[in-house]
């Protein structure tokens, strides 16, 4: 084999041996920060029709709070009204996280 | 008499050993095992879908509507410590929402890699770990919608003192 073969095979396996290295790190560091956990584009969490379905039913009427400007009793009041409707649309979600889903009786133990 | 008396103790002292033992070792089947796998996974995926609902409700009520009454209200000299609090206290709870959902992931997933058939004491242990920080995930959510509702409440009292 020629030198500049041999360099190139050589070559050839640092930058393998680089690649799978860093790529370990990034996946080490993707999974122990947490984030794998709230990424939603892993295979099985995508989301479902359903939830498709729901993200597209929820009109965006266009309210806007602004960071600046004067403040009006008619103002707040308006402000109150959609903030309500935020805080419905948080209780709507039923037992988020209640503890019946770990219990002996549901998992049958 | 006293005789029959020992020996009802005696009986009676085994049975509730027994059921205590029984208690304490929860042998899991292979096809229950499966079925609680399964029940496990099936709970992650909607623990994901929960935690993005909700996550993006807490994002829009923190930029959309906190956060800038905040700002506003500091413009126009009305600006309130409690609702300044309120702010501050939400962006510390609401990122405890996020560390909480991680560390009960982490349970949960390492949860559902053990082997529940031949170690169901130690799979019973993490249940139970795992509940604990469901639980405190439970308890963010609740933390949250009573600071939504100071909020609401302040803002209210706010109104009356504007001319």
């Amino acid at each position: 084999m020629s030198s500049g073969a041999k360099n190139l095979l050589i070559l050839g396996i640092l930058s393998t041996i680089i690649a799978v290295g860093t790529t370990g790190v990034s996946l080490a560091i993707y999974h122990n920060t947490g984030d794998i956990y709230l990424d939603r584009s892993r295979p099985g969490f995508l989301p479902d029709e359903e939830e498709i379905e729901q993200d597209e039913s929820i009109v965006d009427d266009g309210y806007k709070f602004a960071d600046h400007g004067e403040i009006t009793d008619e103002i707040l009041r308006e402000y109150l009204e959609k903030l309500e409707l935020e805080i419905k649309a948080v209780d709507a979600y039923e037992k988020p996280f209640d503890a019946e889903a770990l219990s002996d009786e549901k998992l049958g133990l | 008499m006293k005789k029959i008396f020992a020996v009802i103790s005696i009986l009676a002292l085994s049975v509730v050993s027994v059921s205590a033992f029984a208690a304490n070792e929860k042998k899991i089947s292979a096809d229950k095992c499966t079925e609680i796998k399964t029940s496990l996974v099936d709970l992650q995926h909607a623990d994901s879908r929960a935690r993005v609902y909700l996550g993006r409700y807490y994002e829009i009520i923190l930029t959309k509507y906190i956060v800038p009454l905040n700002m506003r209200l500091v413009e126009n000299s009305l600006s309130e410590q409690s609702l300044i609090d309120n702010q501050n206290q939400f962006k510390d709870v609401r990122q405890s929402f996020v560390d909480d959902y991680i560390s009960y992931q982490k349970s949960l997933e390492s949860l559902v890699a053990m082997n529940c058939e031949e170690d169901s004491s130690g799979f019973y242990d993490k249940l139970v770990q795992t509940r604990t920080e469901r639980q405190t995930v439970a308890q963010d959510i609740v933390r949250l919608r009573n600071l939504m509702k100071k909020q609401v409440e302040m803002v209210t009292k706010i109104m009356g003192k504007i001319k």
